[in-house]
């Protein structure tokens, strides 16, 4: 029993484990050890039982470090990671107010990180057959409601062998911050939080938001359909294949160093101003707002319709 | 067998006896040891880590040994986790059965027919 005690405490001591939990261990070892040949098992028997002192020694370290030195990256802390089960990958989000911030990977591995003093443990997390899930405790309550102490926020992690099919995140006053990113399908609602996109890759991207505001850069999307209520949408250096489908009543639109194919704005007073803005065709309707295009180059653009009531259309080149 | 799905499954058997009864150090590893070959896999960490992510608490009890005994008794949380942990296996080992018996459960009959299938080609 002594053997195997000193062994163990030695190993302990090897592989950097705090005194306090050694204590401890060797304590509940005793213990045990003394139940085991009260019962009739043998000094040599013992390694059998409760494991080579070398093995389990490493795996408590291994255990104790990932509970005490938790690993930060940023200012956040690792709260889970997964193992990816299949090649393909779908993204929910449901939060409140919480920032959520996505980026990729640096290894195989799905990781979450959290900030702030909320309590991380009510969040619902899973990851499950090609699917991620992130939700926000339904317990929480309506957002004026809230106290500090619910204060949260995130960063998640996707590898980027991972083929993403969807992300779809809803918010309420929550901030988005997408990077480096390639999903077939993204769709955003939020009433409030504000949306940065930057050089990332989607076939279709759907946002709709009241107060929010949207910036897009260095982004290549196949349609973009945006809808909001007061708030601006920028997009920059983006490639649009597909179409722009963007209403808003006063929100303002700023479109910069971008290419898209046909593209529908329609606005209640906000104003559209472009430079070095290609679409193919634009169709705009608004009652007070402005269009302004200021281009280098001529290339020619369609006005397919014009249903402006005091606001007017110039197009500079 | 891989380390880590062993792992996982000794992890189901520890909840399967504190989902019983609180038990002590000693009583939970020789319960699996009369049945598993539990051989490098430690249960003694496993109980310390699900112990520390609140899915048992433990509390002191004399015994007619002599020295006090750390008992482990599961909590709500502990349960949750068992029953979900406990699904997950059920549907696996389901699974597993279905694929593996789809020939019947007959050594013979299945090398019959392996006999028969090798000597056509």
């Amino acid at each position: 029993m002594k053997t195997f005690l000193n062994d163990l405490k030695n190993e302990l001591i090897k592989n950097k484990v705090d005194m306090e939990e050694i204590a401890e261990i060797i304590h509940d070892h005793e213990e045990m050890i003394a139940t085991a040949m009260a019962e009739g098992l043998t000094e040599e028997e013992i390694p059998a039982r409760f494991g080579d002192p070398k093995i389990l020694a490493r795996e408590l370290a291994e255990q104790s470090r990932k509970q005490t030195n938790p690993i930060e990256k940023d200012g956040y802390t690792l709260w889970k990671s997964f193992t990816p089960d299949e090649k393909t990958l779908h993204v929910f989000i449901q939060v409140v107010a919480e920032n959520v911030a996505v980026q990729p990977s640096e290894d195989d591995d799905i990781h979450v990180y959290y900030q702030g003093k909320g309590k991380v443990d009510r969040y619902e997390i899973s990851y499950h057959k090609g699917t991620f899930k992130l939700e926000a405790p339904k317990t929480l309550g309506l957002l004026f409601m809230r106290s500090s102490s619910d204060d949260l926020d995130f960063l998640v992690e996707f590898p980027q062998s991972l083929d993403i099919q969807e992300i779809k995140q809803h918010g309420v006053s929550s901030d988005v911050k997408y990077q480096n990113l390639k999903s077939e399908k993204l769709i955003i609602n939020t009433t409030s939080g504000d949306l940065s996109i930057q050089t990332s890759q989607f076939t279709y991207v759907k946002v709709n938001t009241v107060s929010g505001d949207l910036l897009f850069t260095d982004v290549k999307m196949g349609d973009l359909d945006a809808s909001q209520v007061s708030g601006d949408l920028k997009i920059e250096r983006s490639k649009i294949e597909g179409n722009i489908h963007s209403s808003t009543v006063s929100g303002d639109i700023e479109i910069n160093d971008t290419e898209a194919n046909d593209v529908e704005f329609s606005a209640v007073s906000g104003d559209v101003n472009g430079c070095e803005f290609y679409p193919k065709t634009i169709k705009f309707k608004s009652v007070s707002g402005d269009m302004n295009l200021t281009n280098k180059e001529s290339r020619e653009i369609k006005v397919i319709k014009n249903s402006s009531l005091s606001g007017s259309i110039n197009i500079h080149s | 067998m891989n380390a880590q799905f062993k792992r996982g499954i000794i992890e189901l058997c520890v909840l399967s006896v504190l989902v019983e009864k609180d038990s002590y150090g000693y009583e939970i590893i020789s319960k699996l040891s009369e049945h598993l070959d539990v051989g490098e896999n430690t249960i003694y960490p496993i109980l310390r880590r699900l112990t520390s992510e609140d899915y048992f608490t433990t509390y002191l009890e004399e015994s007619t040994e002599g020295a006090p005994r750390k008992y482990y008794q599961m909590t709500k949380k502990g349960f949750i986790y068992y029953l979900s942990l406990r699904e997950e296996w059920d549907a696996f080992i389901g699974g597993v059965y279905h694929v593996i018996n789809q020939g019947g459960k007959k050594n013979e009959d299945i090398l019959k027919r392996f006999k028969e299938r090798i000597n056509q080609e």
